[in-house]
């Protein structure tokens, strides 16, 4: 009988220890109030995460009403200035109630990441032992910041919003999606590709719908050869106000007898056009008649459309005569497209047979300055203020951003990539990996990085170099917010080093006092490789494409993605 | 009792605790903490998903916040501005939830304000003390400071080259001073800003009369920064070590261990191709893809090299040691690069040739492939001479190379012509007999078709079938020599047939007539039609016809008209010779037309061995049989 008792004694204190253990264990929480989880200062504001769903109805930061967006029901994007280290008082009002909660901002602002969507794979991707097969997509933010678009290698065109959420995509017939751009208001996207017919596309940007296209096929000639640089693309596009500047081209590979002696050469055939971004009106087109011989990477024009910028390049190194010859700039009028101006630069001989100007291109907003980066190093500054008058383009300086370093006969240099030019004419320039001078698959690794390699350079407009910086890794080419406050870069894996330690995206705040490193933001890395980052007219958003690598064991680094990033 | 109630009571304490526990990562920790310039590297020990690292000052307060994009990591790196002996807070904030925390103080030294080094040779790493040159080299080397300043540093640069070595480019910024120590390189600079730079390259010489030795290059820079009005100067110091030995020295130590050609890119050597010979390809200069507008479509960003030459290299030295390895096609009488070889201007980096830089680990061997370029317009076939050559990068001395002889072979215009003219006499010849059909048989009495018929019947079964069905057969066991056998069908037999037919019809169009139905039979029946075949068998009659003709054989009141018995070794020689030398030519058509359509090789005494032996001697046999054969037939008619 009494060990009866003492049994159901403790029978009893294990049951009421079973009912009270879930309470009070750990695992379980106190749900009866919201509360702000946490509060990530970034650079634009800050990223408050609830502990509850909450339709939030106003954000105060020290008392003042700030912007913010809710891009799910815990998480709140709110927009304001502050400054380090400083006490932060946030109050959070919903219908549920009022959360206050006060912190203290770090002394750097932080990236937040948003989202990422999956994009569809590659057929090639780079080996981190090489300079090869690093996608050579574009991805581009609506002026409003709403709509994120990309041109992608994996066929398609994608259409985001601005927390990540794919709108729509369309699968390009057979070839690549190469280029996108915005319309000014933002509600028409133009798509260019590289495929058999290289068209150009303008789709309605909620819903895809496609508006008109233009085939450029149809001037330059087709091709259905497997590697898409030979076929007939968009190789550039740009938008300024109610125009869009594309330039279309097709280039092809063919044995030449040239002063009796067999020659490869590559024929080229190339327009820049002004399309009516609405109805797709062909408004004029450079040459008007025979196409230009030699392609143009990139087109770039000033806001109002004034002012219409190129460079022909060519891969024939001299061995033929051309018409458009590689290194030219020139200048058309944005109205008429009739050329205003042209200035040749002329390549770094002995070292390099061609001249090698890429997406190291750019004019000022007010068009009065004009940047061009070559691939063996050397900057350019030009003025334009009076081109029109003078039909000519005034060199203001040429600085040789990186030296080419002859060593034992072989030219090692730092790849001149990328360049940007504010309005009173201050320059940055970017210096991509090293290269040995007419590198093939088998020149071999350089033995050393290159001391300028993968470095952004910043040079007042008289030439004197204000601050530099070294992103360690291959660099996309810089883009600014429409203040130039913001500098972004998508940086990928250096090939000399194999190193991607510092492959992501880097972020600056161009307006902070002193070198490089104070402005740097902050640093956001990817898995793979980064080879490109853009940020919205505002400077709030940013996105970036992150491709797969293969490292030195063969195994994949990194998926195919686009982070959406703050 | 007591005791178990407590025991008890104990037990559902622990229970009751355990959940408030955090579930930490056991063996997740962080390993180490690296302070750089403006930086901190966090290694964990091992991959994991992290959303964000932190850094927090001793204080408590939040530096700054990292947000990881990858899906896992084992590093992260914050940029901040760290103070020296300051104890800093690492948070690692993982995807499930947890963190990991470390406390770690910085260390008690800042950053250098600058990076000092020199490479000599160019190239060397950082932490390779002495390199190795031959003597009588020019050597490149390099003097770098760079600047961790965010203030502008006035710097100077003193280098001190031993008084032994030769000065051959110096940089304008240097000054140069010779003194007892040895040649002083002095110079200054500013550097304005954190990562701007002083980098110059300059060449000086090791004579070869120098004494094999170690020779040191010593490098001193000073930098002086103003901060907060105050001057502060920072001294680096560097010295490299140079080993200077003989060339049979350095040949010892790092030498080419063998060339094969041709390769592919990768460096892979395909047996299917004959060893150290380069064969121009057809594609190149396709005539057929000319007149189509095809084209060649090849995506070759090397830029169609004709070959590849893979150089191995071996280094016996203990160190890494960089060399550059280039390759060259000599002609062999001038000892010179033969013209048809140069490397295109644009793919040599103004060197000439073709170039491959290869680091290569103490001790070890690594391969460098080169590509060959040739001008096709240009090269004649023959042989040449591959030359390979190392030098130690950042040096012009060759410290070894190695020779081979190569043999070209260019493309033969001769198999095109023969084939374009065994297409006219095929085409010409079936419109002749399409077009003159009736004046070709008008000639013929209904028997003569009649017992051409037959021998071309017996043609078809005692030559084409057996023929066909050993064919295979006698490939498999006597490979390219399989026509030693079937050359007693396909020429003893088949002339044996032939000869004895003409003997007893002897005019133009015999056999033609006979052939002619062998053929069709053959191709109706064992399905041996084929463009090739069909211009094989039409230039055979054609050249048939016309020896036969010549040599008076076919021929009205020729040398069948009354043959005597003292006439008939000389019908039976005529007649033999005139068909061996038709079939002769034959054969060389037949070759033509296949290297031409199929892109075949054969080595020339291969297709000479099958002419004589097959064309000429097989045939003559099978003729004289035929005439002698013919002859008693002819009696038997009579």
């Amino acid at each position: 009988m009494k060990y009866k008792k003492r049994l159901v004694k403790i029978i009893g204190i294990i049951l009421s220890v079973a009912f009270i253990m879930p309470l009070l264990s750990g695992c379980s929480e106190k749900k009866d109030v919201a509360k702000l989880e946490s509060v990530l200062f970034t650079r634009t504001g800050a990223v408050l995460v609830l502990s509850e769903a909450r339709d939030v109805s106003e954000v105060k930061v020290a008392d003042k009403k700030v912007d913010f967006t809710q891009p799910n029901t815990m998480t709140i994007l709110a927009s304001f200035e502050w400054e380090p280290s400083k006490k932060c008082a946030i109050t959070i009002k919903s219908e549920e109630g009022v959360i206050n909660e006060e912190t203290v901002s770090p002394k750097k602002p932080s990236a937040y990441k948003l989202g990422e969507a999956k994009l569809g794979s590659l057929e090639k991707f780079p080996q981190v032992e090489s300079w090869k097969d690093v996608p050579s997509e574009e991805t581009i933010i609506s002026p409003d910041g709403k709509y994120i678009a990309m041109a992608s290698f994996d066929g398609k065109f994608y259409v985001f919003d601005n927390a990540g959420k794919k709108l729509w995509n369309y699968q390009v017939p057979d070839g690549v999606g190469k280029k996108v751009a915005f319309s000014g208001n933002g509600e028409i996207l133009l798509a260019g590709e590289a495929s058999a017919d290289g068209y150009l596309y303008a789709f309605n940007t909620k819903t895809g719908e496609e508006i008109w296209k233009y085939k450029v096929s149809d001037d330059v000639g087709t091709s259905t050869d497997s590697y898409w640089y030979y076929r007939p693309m968009i190789y550039s596009l740009t938008v300024s106000g109610d125009t869009a500047f594309a330039a279309g081209q097709l280039k092809q590979k063919e044995k030449k007898m040239v002063e009796d002696k067999e020659v490869t050469v590559y024929k080229t055939k190339c327009f820049i056009y002004a399309f009516d971004v609405e109805s797709g009106k062909t408004k004029w087109r450079f040459p008007e008649d025979e196409p230009m011989d030699t392609g143009v990477p990139k087109v770039v024009a000033t806001p109002d459309g004034n002012k219409v910028m190129f460079v022909n390049q060519s891969w024939n190194y001299g061995a033929v005569q051309e018409k458009y010859p590689d290194g030219t700039i020139r200048l058309l009028n944005g109205e008429t497209g009739k050329e205003m101006a042209a200035y040749k630069v002329d390549a770094l001989e002995p070292y390099f047979k061609f001249v090698g100007i890429w997406d190291g291109i750019c004019i000022s907003p007010d068009g009065n300055h004009f940047t061009a980066m070559a691939g063996d190093g050397r900057g350019f500054l030009f003025d334009l203020t009076k081109a029109k008058e003078t039909s000519e383009l005034r060199l203001v300086w040429m600085k040789e951003i990186s030296k080419i370093q002859e060593v034992s006969g072989v030219p090692i240099y730092a790849y001149g990539n990328g360049t940007h030019v504010d309005n009173e004419g201050n320059a940055v320039f970017a210096t991509s990996v090293t290269y040995s001078a007419d590198k093939t698959k088998c020149s071999g690794t350089p033995p050393a990085v290159h001391p300028d390699a993968t470095t952004i350079f910043a040079y007042s407009n008289e030439g004197k170099l204000q601050w530099k910086w070294k992103a360690e890794g291959k660099i996309g080419c810089p883009l600014f917010s429409q203040d130039n406050r913001y500098m972004v870069v998508g940086v990928a894996h250096d090939w000399v080093s194999q190193n991607k330690d510092m492959a992501g995206v880097q972020c600056f705040d161009l307006t902070k006092e002193g070198n490089a490193s104070d402005k740097l933001c902050w640093f956001y890395p990817v898995e793979g490789i980064c080879a490109i980052a853009t940020i919205s007219n505002n400077g709030e958003s940013i996105a970036a494409i992150e491709a797969p690598i293969q490292m030195e064991d063969k195994s994949i680094s990194g998926n195919h993605k686009i982070h959406f990033v703050r | 009792m007591r005791k178990l109630k407590i025991i008890l009571i104990l037990v559902l304490v622990v229970f009751l605790f355990s959940g408030c526990q955090g579930k930490g990562e056991k063996d997740l920790k962080i390993k180490t903490v690296e302070f750089g310039h403006h930086r901190a590297v966090i290694e964990l020990s091992r991959e994991t998903p992290i959303s964000s690292v932190s850094v927090f000052d001793q204080d408590g307060s939040l530096i700054t916040t990292v947000t990881i994009g990858s899906e896992v990591s084992k590093q992260a790196i914050l940029f901040f501005d760290w103070e020296e002996a300051r104890p800093y807070l690492f948070q690692i904030n993982l995807k499930n939830g947890n963190m990991i925390e470390k406390e770690v103080k910085s260390p008690a030294k800042p950053t250098s304000v600058a990076k000092f080094c020199i490479q000599a040779p160019y190239g060397m790493r950082e932490s390779d003390e002495r390199s190795l040159v031959a003597k009588g080299s020019k050597v490149t080397a390099t003097v770098f400071l760079e600047s961790y300043s965010g203030n502008p540093l006035q710097a100077s640069v003193k280098l001190t080259l031993p008084k032994e070595f030769k000065l051959v480019r110096t940089p304008s910024i240097f000054k140069a001073k010779e003194t007892r120590e040895g040649h002083i390189l002095t110079a200054e600079c500013k550097l304005v800003t954190e990562f701007d730079n002083f980098n110059e390259l300059l060449e000086f010489e090791v004579l070869s009369t120098l004494a094999e030795d170690i020779y040191k290059i010593e490098g001193e820079a000073t930098v002086e920064e103003i901060i907060n009005g105050e001057r502060k100067v920072t001294q680096f110091q560097k010295e490299k070590e140079l080993r200077v030995i003989s060339l049979k020295e350095a040949k010892n130590l790092a030498h080419i261990a063998g060339i094969k050609v041709p390769t592919n890119d990768e460096g892979d050597f395909d047996s299917r191709k004959k060893e150290n010979t380069l064969a121009l390809s057809v594609d190149g200069n396709n005539f057929l893809k000319r007149i189509l507008g095809t084209g060649n479509k090849e995506i070759d960003y090397l830029e169609h090299p004709l070959a590849f030459a893979t150089t191995t290299v071996r280094n016996e030295n203990q160190d890494n040691v960089v060399f550059l390895v280039t390759s060259k096609v000599l002609d062999p009488k001038t000892k010179k690069i033969a013209q048809a070889f140069r490397v295109p201007p644009n793919k040599s980096g103004g060197t000439g040739v073709s170039y491959a830089v290869v680091s290569v680990p103490g001790k070890s061997e690594a391969k460098a492939t080169l590509p060959i370029y040739v001008n096709e317009a240009e090269v004649l076939g023959g042989k040449y001479i591959l030359e390979s050559e190392i030098k130690i990068f950042g040096t012009d001395k060759a410290i070894s190379k190695k020779q081979k002889e190569i043999d070209v072979i260019t493309r033969n215009p001769v198999p095109g012509l023969i084939t374009l003219a065994a297409f006219l006499i095929t085409v010409i010849g079936l419109g002749y007999l399409a077009i003159c059909q009736k004046a070709f048989f008008k000639g013929f009495k209904t028997k003569w078709l009649v017992i051409i018929a037959l021998f071309g019947t017996a043609t078809f079964i005692t030559v084409n079938v057996p023929g066909t069905l050993l064919w295979d057969f006698l490939h498999v066991i006597l490979g390219p020599f399989s026509f030693l056998i079937t050359g007693i069908f396909y020429e003893i037999i088949l002339y044996a047939l032939i000869m004895s037919l003409v003997v007893l019809i002897p005019r133009p169009g015999v056999v033609t007539l006979a052939l002619g139905v062998s053929f069709l039979l053959g191709g109706v029946v064992l399905g041996n039609f084929s463009p090739v075949t069909l211009m094989w068998k039409a230039s055979l009659i054609f050249l048939l016809e016309t020896t036969l003709y010549l040599f008076g054989v076919t021929r009205k009141n020729g040398i069948l008209t009354d043959i005597g018995a003292e006439k008939r070794w000389r019908v039976l020689a005529t007649a033999g010779i005139a068909c061996a030398l038709a079939d002769t030519l034959s054969v060389y058509i037949n070759f033509g037309t296949t290297i031409f359509l199929y892109r075949l090789y054969y080595a020339t005494w291969y297709i000479h061995t099958y002419a004589v032996i097959d064309g000429f001697l097989y045939t003559l046999v099978g003729a004289l049989v035929g005439t002698r054969l013919g002859f008693s037939l002819r009696k038997i008619i009579e």
